[in-house]
């Protein structure tokens, strides 16, 4: 009885807490956890949301400003990194992985570059991206 | 002119010199307990490795603002059915790293 309890209390506390670690994951799975995707949008789609939704338009706006900072930087990361590895080292296998490497370094560089530029860290992008993702849910139905 | 053949055949030889065997020679061995474990080691512990960044880059990082972008969402629907299987296999792969390196720390 006592032992049983104490087991019950230490797991539903330890429950409490990494379900309240990983409900950011929430956001995703509400639109991914279904048989078939959400259909296809474009970005007129998006900009159309952006101009209908006065609080989390302009957040939406810059999240997707971001986004180019993380390609320019994945651009930039994956050709110089991969040609440097080439020009040591003549191998393919290595010109390819730094290829990748250089693109995911590169890419986190730019949203770094992006989240102080256009002070993401102020903004709660992630609710922005779920209230299109909801609103695109119910105009496609 | 058969000792002239014979030279220009060990002249041709260069071509093929990257044909060779690469050290260590796994294929001359039969596989054994100690080195596989080992090997099967390192192999978890790359793929754990690798789910743990990807797992990081791709929900913590880029997901913050790339969701909107209709080829990113399909990349996270498309996780999202291969998550069961995913997920069994790192319990397995953290299990086995954990023992096998538990082990090794012990035994050596």
């Amino acid at each position: 009885g006592d032992s049983e309890s104490f087991v019950g209390k230490n797991w539903n506390g330890l429950k409490d807490f990494w379900s309240d670690r990983l409900s950011f994951f929430e956001n995703y799975t509400r639109f991914t956890k279904r048989d078939a995707p959400l259909p296809s949008w474009s970005s007129s789609d998006v900009e159309e949301f952006i101009a209908s939704d006065p609080v989390h338009g302009p957040t939406l706006k810059t999240a997707r400003e971001a986004v180019t900072f993380g390609v320019t930087g994945a651009a930039l990361g994956a050709v110089s990194t991969a040609a440097f590895a080439w020009k040591y080292s003549r191998s393919p296998h290595g010109a390819a992985l730094s290829f990748l490497g250089g693109g995911v370094f590169g890419w986190t560089f730019g949203q770094e570059v992006a989240n102080h530029t256009l002070q993401l860290y102020k903004l709660d992008t992630m609710a922005a991206q779920v209230k299109f993702m909801e609103w695109w849910e119910r105009k496609s139905q | 002119s058969t000792i002239s053949g014979d030279i220009k055949t060990t002249q041709e030889e260069p071509k093929i010199k990257s044909f060779r065997p690469l050290s260590p020679h796994l294929s001359v061995y039969q596989p054994q307990m100690n080195s596989m474990l080992s090997i099967f080691n390192r192999i978890s512990g790359v793929y754990l490795t690798g789910v743990t960044f990807a797992g990081y880059l791709l929900y913590l990082k880029m997901g913050m603002i790339c969701l909107t972008y209709p080829s990113f969402y399909q990349v996270l629907y498309h996780t999202q059915q291969q998550l069961p299987v995913i997920t069994s296999v790192t319990a397995l792969a953290a299990i086995y790293h954990t023992i096998k390196s538990t082990h090794s720390l012990l035994t050596h």
